[in-house]
Formats: structure tokens, C-alpha cells, sequence
């Protein structure tokens, strides 16, 4: 390697560890710019089936784009009202699914405290669940100014996302393109190696999600609607969602559903009905989406994702754990890859060919 | 597509580097289409004299096309570094990797400034995957180079084993 090269691959470990330093100090500000990598990701094979067809890149982007909001539109022209309708429905309910809800925890504390006095005494009001819905709703409603600062702060994202995901799409190539010009030769090889390897597990993982999660929310739409659930498309696009995280969509999703249908005076069989609607669902992800849909992308143990999900939420909330499986994902590679590299045996043994 | 839209969105850099492909053994009989997404799953970078590309020993992952520029491929032996050739535009090597990953059986340095492609075995494996027919024929054309270096060879020892010593 001549020298030039050398301090320009030193400079850029320097710059790339400065860089790392920084967005762990401030990474919040870094969340819209990785949602738009994402996205720019999302669309790459797309842009890709044309650019290999010979057409330019950054043409056919603008038409993608032209294409991706008009279709933006349409999906948010027919969902939107009734999405809307039903979160208009749902908050007007909610001091009255409150005030059941608080009724029945009293009812519960009554007994509770009932049956405890007989053994415990007065001490067995020491047992009361200390619960009031009430109460979560009104700091709720104390929070309101900051929820809707936030609610300013994620129209900013709606703008930052696809402006960062463009750029990423017209320029992306050239962008990798100067990373291997600046890895060093001999590290060219294995930088590739690393690059296709993260792409063949995260590309199927990520458009797979999106796609199993996107089938889990039809399915829980439709089952909610024909069971006669107010909130269907809210509750199922909420489902599809919560999928994005292992083990979180029956437990958030089909929760609130049986709780929210139990406060709507849902009669036991429907209540029963969304149980098995959730249950179905489940199943139908396990053996259906899943496999032919995500496949096996993501190789990772279950305990290993239990640990990731935990992670993540503790790192960065519910983005952490949106993001969790995929970044363990992508470090398992890059272990395997570095740690793991290993030399290689013939596939078959030269003394067994005959010709 | 009319051709007044086809002027506006064709890429003309793609018609000289789908040229240049299409003379590369390994890709003949592939449509233009095809070609293209091949091109789409290699990775350029421009060389300088004295790097090197990979050396002996090390574990082989990725195919390399020489653009432009020239390679020298050398094997340590007990009385050092022999040289095994010089390549050029237009030649590939370390397609060994990818058939089976095994250690890299020289040593690759570039002898002349230039851009080679490289094409990494888990890229071949996802083309072969998601597009079959071209997973098809680049298998085929590298049985069919791997069955010429054979005979080459089957030449090259039996002229050895007929020259007195």
C-alpha cells in the first residue's frame, strides 16, 4: 500500500471512531437519517430491476418516488376516516372505559380485602391493587403540550426521511463505491465479503417483516371488523406494528383488544371470539408468514433474541426494540466473519476423483 | 418504451460496461438484462501498482475482473516468489472462490494502475437464489472454463511425460 493511501485509510478510522463518538452522544438526531437508510433500502430492488435494465438511476428514483407517494396517498385517502373515526371513538370512551375499569378493580379490592381480613386483619389493606386508570389518564393529559412538541418533532421526520432516503438512492453507489476505495487492498475482499453477508440477512429480514407485519394487520383488520370490534383498522394496523417485535403482538395487541371489546359490553362469545382471533393469527404467523414469507433469514437463537429484545429496549426504547433482532443479526455476521474466520477444506477430496 | 422516454431515462455508461462484460467467458449467453443485474451485484474499485489484491494461503471469497490495469499472480516456493502470469483487461481470476471457499493458491498484486470488479460468493449465491436461469448459465459457463483448463492441463502433462529427459 503506497503511503498517500495508508494516511488516507488512517484519517478515515480516525474520522469513522470520531463520527461513532458522536452519534452515541447525540443519536436521537441520527434516528430520522437511519429511518431513511432504511427506507432507501426498502426501495433499492425496485430502483435495481430498472438501473439493471439499463435505465439511470437517478431518473427512474424520481419516477419511484412520483409512484411511492401517489400510492402513499391513495392507501391514506382509504384508510385514514376510519382510522381517524376510530381513534375519535376510542378517546371519547376512554374516561367511561376508565371509570369501568376503576370500578372493577375496586370491586376486586373489596373482595380481595374481604377474604384477606379474616387471616391478616387490618393489614390486609395492605394488599389492595393500587391502580387507578383515572389517574394514568389525567397525567396524560398533563403531558399534552410535550406529546404534541413531539408530535411536531415527528412531522419533521415525515420531511427528513424521504429527503435522506433520496439521497441515499441516487448516491448510495457512489457512497460505497469511495468506502472501498478507501479500504485498504488486502481488507477489499473481506470488507465485500461483509457488506453481502449483511445484506443477505438484513434485506430479506427487513422487506420480510414488513411484509409478514403488513399481512398480520390484514388479517387482524378483517377478524376484528366481522366480529363487530370498534377500532378494527386502529387495532390492526397497531397489530401489524407490534409485530415488528418478537413475541409483541399477541400479548399488546390481542391484550388491549379483549380488554377495549370487554369495555365496549362486547358479549363473552365475541370476547372469546377475539382470543381465538389472536390465537389464529398467531398461528397463522408461526406457520404461514413466517416461514414463507421471513424464512430464515435471521438465524438466531431464541434466547439470543429474548436477550436482544430486553437490550434493545433498554437502549433505545421502542425503537430499540424494533431495531433489536436485525443489529443482533448483523453483529453475528460480522462475529462469524472476524472471529470465526476459518480455513477452508476442499468440498471433495481430490483421491476420489477418477478420470 | 417510446423512444423519446427512452433517451431521457437510458444510462449510456451501462450500454459500454454491459460491452465489456459480454466479452467475459464466464457471463456469455446472458441477456442484456441479466448481464445488468449481474453488474448490479459486483462491487468496482480503482487499484494502484503494488497493492495487493490477496495473497497465498488466505481464505478466497470473490471472483475478480480486471477492467483495466494488469495483475501478477506469484506462488512462494523454496526458492521464493515464482511468478505464474500476468493478467489483463478483460481476464478474471480467484473463481475457485467461488465454486468452493478454499484458501487462495497465489499471491495477486497489481503491476499497472487500473479498476478491477468483484463479485463476492454470497452475491452469486443470492443470484442464483432469487434469479435461477442466471444462476444456471454462469454455473454452466465456469463448468465449461473449469473443463478447458482441464484438457489444457491433460495436454500440458502429457507433453511432459513424451519429452525425454
Amino acid at each position: 500500500m503506497n503511503q498517500g493511501r495508508f494516511w488516507k485509510s488512517v484519517f478515515s478510522l480516525l474520522g469513522l471512531a470520531v463520527a461513532v463518538f458522536f452519534i452515541t452522544r447525540v443519536w436521537a438526531v441520527f434516528i430520522p437519517f437511519f429511518l431513511g437508510f432504511i427506507l432507501a433500502y426498502l426501495v433499492q430492488p425496485l430502483i435495481g430491476r430498472f438501473e439493471a435494465a439499463g435505465l439511470r438511476r437517478d431518473r427512474v428514483v424520481i419516477v419511484v418516488y412520483l409512484g411511492l407517494i401517489a400510492a402513499l396517498a391513495l392507501l391514506v385517502a382509504l384508510l385514514l376516516p376510519g382510522f381517524l373515526r376510530e381513534a375519535q371513538q376510542i378517546l371519547a370512551e376512554l374516561p367511561r372505559y376508565a371509570q369501568s375499569f376503576d370500578e372493577m378493580v375496586a370491586r376486586l379490592n373489596a373482595d380481595l380485602t374481604g377474604s384477606l381480613q379474616k387471616i391478616l386483619g387490618h393489614r390486609a389493606a395492605a394488599f389492595q391493587i393500587p391502580f387507578r386508570a383515572e389517574r394514568m389518564i389525567d397525567a396524560f393529559v398533563e403531558t399534552v403540550p410535550s406529546n404534541i412538541l413531539s408530535v411536531a418533532h415527528f412531522a419533521l421526520w415525515i420531511i427528513i426521511i424521504p429527503f435522506v432516503a433520496f439521497f441515499a438512492l441516487t448516491q448510495g453507489r457512489r457512497w460505497i463505491d469511495a468506502i472501498f476505495d478507501l479500504t485498504p487492498a488486502m481488507y477489499v475482499e473481506s470488507l465485500l465479503g461483509m457488506m453481502a453477508e449483511i445484506n443477505a440477512t438484513l434485506g430479506a429480514y427487513i422487506r420480510g417483516q414488513m411484509l409478514e407485519g403488513g399481512c398480520v394487520a390484514l388479517v387482524t383488520m378483517a377478524g376484528l371488523g366481522a366480529l363487530g370490534f370498534d377500532g378494527a383498522i386502529l387495532f390492526g394496523a397497531l397489530t401489524g406494528l407490534m409485530n415488528l417485535v418478537p413475541m409483541m403482538a399477541p400479548i399488546v395487541g390481542g391484550g388491549l383488544a379483549l380488554l377495549v371489546g370487554y369495555f365496549q359490553g362486547m358479549p363473552a362469545s365475541s370476547l372469546f371470539g377475539i382470543f381465538m382471533l389472536f390465537l389464529l393469527v398467531r398461528l397463522l404467523d408461526d406457520f404461514i408468514f413466517i416461514p414463507f414469507v421471513l424464512g430464515h433469514s435471521v438465524r438466531l437463537h431464541p434466547v439470543l433474541i429474548v436477550f436482544a429484545v430486553l437490550a434493545g429496549f433498554e437502549l433505545g426504547g421502542f425503537l430499540g426494540l424494533v431495531f433489536a433482532v436485525p443489529v443482533a443479526a448483523v453483529i453475528k455476521v460480522i462475529l462469524s466473519l472476524t472471529v470465526g474466520e476459518r480455513r477452508f477444506v476442499p468440498l471433495v477430496d481430490e483421491r476420489h476423483i477418477v478420470s | 418504451m417510446p423512444r423519446w422516454l427512452r433517451r431521457i431515462f437510458k444510462n449510456e455508461q451501462h450500454s459500454e460496461t454491459l460491452a465489456f462484460f459480454r466479452n467475459i467467458s464466464i457471463f456469455h449467453g446472458l441477456s442484456s438484462r441479466q448481464l445488468g443485474r449481474v453488474m448490479l451485484a459486483m462491487q468496482r474499485r480503482a487499484y494502484q501498482a503494488g497493492e495487493k489484491l490477496f495473497e497465498e494461503g488466505h481464505a478466497g471469497k470473490a471472483v475478480f475482473i480486471i477492467k483495466s490495469g494488469k495483475v501478477e499472480l506469484s506462488r512462494l516456493t523454496a526458492e521464493g516468489s515464482r511468478k505464474l502470469g500476468i493478467l489483463g483487461p478483460g481476464q478474471m481470476f480467484g473463481e475457485m472462490a467461488l465454486l468452493e471457499q478454499m484458501n487462495r493458491t497465489a499471491t495477486a498484486t497489481v503491476i499497472e494502475d487500473g479498476e478491477i470488479y468483484l463479485l463476492y460468493t454470497a452475491s452469486l449465491e443470492a443470484l442464483v437464489r432469487h434469479h435461477p436461469r442466471i444462476g444456471v448459465r454462469l454455473l454452466r459457463n465456469m463448468a465449461i472454463m473449469l473443463s478447458a483448463l482441464l484438457r489444457r492441463t491433460n495436454k500440458e502433462l502429457d507433453r511432459l511425460t513424451r519429452t525425454p529427459v
